[in-house]
């Protein structure tokens, strides 16, 4: 008797007597989805930006404020996509590369390495003037734009001086300030 | 067989119709953590219009207040209001003044009205401060020539701070 009793009771679990209500859960997420699909931006256009070191900042906004260079670095840019990186001491040409390969990507490597070897020799100096010629795509001056403006992680590494702790500091960025030279040229 | 159907039976008429909310609980909540991770906090948000492709890039800062501008391969947009047409991302030479073929006319106009009315608010409000930013969205097919026209003739109008807008690929 007992064991048909202990049969019986494995044949017919007891129901479970605790619940979670999901319903107000469901209503908040009923809610919070739509608002949020409404406000979610599916295609970033910014991002965070880079924090540079105080003396890293000092100097990029002393060299922005200078109103007569020595140091002049000149980037043209041809029709077929070839580079030409000029370093000009007052009037005369101190310091010449030219970039024509056949592959944009390849061109764009080679000049990063140049633009690289010309920072090493002027740390201070933060600006580029371009001169793109008048068919080249906005897609490949926003690639040069790229290729000038940081130090990528397998480049040598450079470093500025930092008179105020004595101790150089490691460049992160190479040419921020990228001036369309031949804008009001016309 | 017969006992199985009959316990069923039973089974079923103890039973009341209960929805089953977990798998669409768990549905929201992977939706809901999706969201979230997509959710900008930027206090300026910029949606690219429809047809325009932008350039990308590897870095970029935060986007800023400014003049909206648009440059598709139909038209040049200042806030949403189509001021020049453009064939193909070219520009027909009567927009262009013919003393300076770098000048836009319409565009400096709209620009320039722009500029004034945020020139009259700066006189009003003290706080306020004209300058002069506009963030352009250009598509990545158009050439430096159309550009520099569009970057020239927003100079001539005040607004001499360009900011580019490109995708983020980080």
């Amino acid at each position: 008797m007992a064991r048909k009793r202990n049969r019986m009771n494995m044949e017919a679990p007891e129901e479970p007597n605790f619940e979670i209500d999901l319903s107000p859960l469901l209503a908040l997420m009923v809610t919070l989805i739509p608002m949020m699909l409404l406000a979610t931006v599916f295609v970033k256009v910014s991002i965070v930006e880079t924090p540079l070191p105080q003396a890293v900042k000092q100097a990029i906004e002393k060299d922005r404020k200078k109103k007569k260079r020595e140091i002049v670095i000149e980037l043209k840019m041809s029709n077929s996509k070839e580079f030409d990186l000029i370093v000009k001491y007052g009037a005369s040409t101190k310091y010449r590369k030219q970039v024509a390969g056949k592959n944009f990507k390849e061109n764009l490597n080679q000049l990063h390495k140049h633009l690289v070897q010309v920072k090493k020799q002027h740390p201070k100096i933060f600006q580029i003037q371009f001169l793109p010629s008048e068919e080249v795509a906005y897609e490949d001056i926003v690639k040069v734009m790229d290729e000038a403006r940081k130090i990528k992680a397998n480049d040598e590494p450079i470093f500025l001086e930092n008179s105020e702790q004595n101790k150089p500091v490691e460049l992160k960025v190479m040419f921020p300030d990228l001036i369309f030279k031949n804008l009001l040229e016309g | 067989m017969r006992r199985a159907v009959e316990k069923m039976k039973a089974n079923n008429k103890r039973s009341t119709f209960v929805l089953q909310l977990t798998a669409m609980v768990d549905m929201f909540t992977i939706i809901i953590v999706f969201l979230l991770k997509s959710y900008s906090t930027s206090a300026v948000n910029i949606t690219p219009q429809k047809g325009l492709s932008l350039p990308e890039s590897v870095s970029i800062v935060h986007p800023v207040e400014g003049i909206k501008m648009v440059v598709s391969l139909e038209g040049i947009f200042v806030e949403d209001k189509k001021v020049v047409t453009l064939i193909d991302g070219k520009i027909d030479f009567t927009e262009t003044e013919a003393q300076d073929r770098d000048f836009i006319k319409k565009l400096f106009k709209e620009l320039d009205s722009h500029a004034q009315k945020s020139m009259d608010i700066q006189k009003e409000n003290k706080e306020f401060q004209f300058e002069g930013k506009i963030v352009m969205q250009a598509d990545k097919k158009l050439n430096y020539k159309l550009l520099k026209k569009v970057m020239y003739t927003s100079s001539l109008a005040g607004y001499a701070d360009l900011k580019m807008a490109t995708l983020s690929l980080e």
